[in-house]
């Protein structure tokens, strides 16, 4: 059976602010139905690597592919490709998630309201928010405002930071069945870095550690199907093995 | 309780990040090898040191009418020392309250009037240097112009810009700390109102709203006394327009003024926000779309001036495509400046400031030739540096 097309394809990548490396040697590769999470400890280099596989921050080292095309050739045709949910500090504060998502719409050169599933908007019981300043928004709205202008336009890679930190617990179950629904059923990728080792357990396919700016640790999906307790424990042994 | 052992601690703090925020810019100002930095520094200090000595001369050479008006001169210089000291001021001790008041401090158990002592330090500690470059550059003027008493005569504006400055920290000290005057939290549940919904319509192009970001409706809402000073200024100008049937003073506020609502308003563009630089959008589309908005609000203020102009002098439309030509030259200045720097407006307005001195000292000295030989080097430099900028933005590109 022929391996599913690779969404993204990270090779021996390294990428830091100035001269100063950050991540180092990072091969990573998310296909199409595979949802891959990514933990590590505060300052490990997740952001850093999000960054760099958004077109954020230039290579060292490595080169990015994104649906076949290099990021740093043709980086706004790789753009098109991928959907990035930005920090909420990161929104611009001075317009309203209505607009917000308009302006994204016409970026990608889709309609403002087109979701590949269905009304996000009222999914994340965002209705009332869409005329509200962004700055006046909670931390939850905004990063649902966030996963809603990344999903905009449905590409098929998803790239989260931290995105469900924050959410209610009825919009974190919910944005949750429904980018599985899009990975398992849609073909659709998502690389989703997080602090919650049962998000990761439940969610993911696959998980990384990241460790000073390299991977320290591959998880695989047999590993993940043991459970939320069983992969704490595992990442427990990780961490502990890391820091001695 | 006075929570901080003493006052002093907050100019710390105060002191450190104005020092650290200068430093910050030069870093990305001066972003290259130890060689690079030398260069900048040396060539900058000769060049200051030459300006300096040539208005020196300039002055020397000017001596005799300079004597002869020297009572109005002192006059004069002390009357726009007022309103100088008044901003300065204002502006410099906002900044320390800013920082006194910050949510870290304020969690503190420290007493208002500590809080308040310590604020009013930094700001005295702000005035003196700049109370004394005032004293020593007119002290300087005067000499140079062998005028009567000069250290008594720089005595005068000196003292009017330190009672300014003052009158402004007091006034700003009651509002950044007394909480009975401190506005509530403007809470929107609607969309920004500002900039008008008419100019709105223009900002839906793609990519839609892209120059309402841009503008930040709520740092960039123009205060009261703004409006006033314009509004003011531009009455004055239309009265003189009409009576003396002269257009250009009308058109002269028409440019400032549409030029002010350019700085204002562009002031806050995001252009390295995530948001922009990991969507499929180059630096030229992004920064098109953020400049559409505030061009617009410019040529509007150059449109109202317009009117009193063609009253006054039926003949005054052929100098209009001129005027027009010369506020989007003033505008695409600074947002090359801003292009160059956009992670700092502050560096951006310096770089545009100094951009402008440049163009209006060579224009004034040897004619308009220069000043526009002048104007075609700095673009030339602002395009250099925009590209540096492109590839910040594009990362990959």
């Amino acid at each position: 059976m022929a391996e599913p097309p690779a969404l993204l394809r990270a090779h021996a990548i390294a990428a830091g602010y100035d001269r100063h490396r950050v991540i180092n040697a990072v091969d990573l590769g998310v296909r199409s139905g595979e949802w891959l999470g990514l933990l590590g400890a505060n300052g490990s280099g997740k952001s850093t690597l999000l960054r760099a596989l958004t077109g954020q921050i230039p290579l060292l080292e490595g080169c990015i592919n994104i649906a076949g095309i290099d990021l740093a050739r043709a980086p706004e045709q790789a753009k098109h490709h991928f959907g990035a949910a930005v920090d909420g500090a990161d929104l611009p504060q001075s317009l309203t998630p209505r607009q917000y998502l308009e302006m994204v719409a016409s970026i990608r050169g889709c309609h403002a309201y087109a979701w590949p599933c269905g009304d996000l908007i009222a999914a994340l019981s965002l209705t009332s928010w869409m005329r509200t300043r962004i700055a006046d928004c909670s931390l939850g709205t905004r990063m649902k405002v966030a996963l809603a202008g990344a999903l905009l336009g449905g590409p098929k890679l998803l790239i989260l930071d931290e995105s469900l930190n924050g959410l209610d617990p009825v919009a974190n179950w919910r944005i949750r069945h429904i980018l599985a629904d899009l990975v398992h059923n849609r073909g659709y990728g998502v690389l989703l870095s997080s602090h919650s080792t049962e998000t990761i357990a439940l969610a993911c396919t696959g998980a990384l550690f990241l460790d000073d700016g390299r991977i320290a640790h591959r998880w695989s999906a047999t590993d993940l199907a043991q459970g939320p307790r069983q992969f704490e424990a595992s990442v427990m042994r990780v961490l502990g093995e890391t820091i001695q | 309780m006075r929570g901080p052992k003493s006052t002093h601690q907050i100019l710390g703090p105060i002191f450190r990040s104005q020092i650290t925020g200068a430093a910050n810019i030069a870093r990305i100002a001066l972003n290259t090898n130890p060689a690079g930095t030398a260069f900048i520094i040396l060539g900058g200090a000769f060049l200051a040191a030459y300006q300096l000595a040539s208005l020196y001369v300039d002055i020397a050479q000017l001596a005799d009418p300079i004597r002869r008006h020297w009572p109005r001169i002192v006059q004069t210089t002390t009357v726009l020392a007022l309103p100088a000291g008044y901003a300065i001021g204002a502006r410099l001790t906002a900044q320390a309250a800013r920082v006194a008041t910050a949510p870290w401090l304020a969690v503190l158990p420290w007493s208002e009037r500590a809080q308040r002592r310590a604020i009013s330090q930094a700001a005295i500690w702000s005035c003196a240097p700049l109370a004394s470059a005032f004293l020593g550059s007119a002290w300087m003027a005067g000499l140079a112009a062998t005028a009567p008493r000069p250290l008594l005569s720089a005595c005068a504006p000196t003292a009017a810009f330190a009672s300014a400055y003052a009158a402004a920290t007091a006034r700003k000290l009651r509002s950044a700390i007394n909480p009975a005057q401190e506005r509530p939290r403007h809470h929107s549940t609607r969309g920004p109102a500002w900039p008008p919904a008419l100019l709105l319509r223009l900002d839906q192009q793609r990519p839609s709203w892209a120059g309402t970001w841009a503008i930040n409706p709520s740092a960039s809402r123009p205060a009261l006394w703004w409006i006033i000073s314009l509004l003011l200024a531009a009455g004055i100008a239309a009265c003189i327009t009409l009576v003396q049937h002269w257009p250009w003073p009308s058109l002269i506020v028409g440019i400032i003024g549409g030029h002010i609502a350019f700085l204002a308003t562009l002031r806050a563009a995001p252009l390295l926000s995530p948001v922009l630089r990991a969507a499929p959008l180059g630096f030229a589309t992004a920064w098109a779309a953020m400049l559409r908005l505030p061009t617009a609000l410019s040529l509007c203020g150059l449109v109202c001036a317009a009117p009193p102009a063609l009253a006054a002098s039926p003949t005054a439309w052929q100098s209009i495509p001129g005027v027009t030509l010369s506020l989007l030259l003033l505008n695409a200045l600074f947002a090359a400046c801003l292009a160059t720097t956009p992670g700092s407006r502050r560096q951006a307005f310096v770089l545009h400031t100094l951009g402008l001195t440049v163009i209006i000292q060579q224009a004034a000295e040897y004619g308009l030739a220069y000043g526009a030989l002048a104007a075609m080097l700095i673009f030339a430099l602002s395009a250099f540096l925009v590209r540096k900028a492109r590839r910040r933005y594009r990362a990959n590109g």
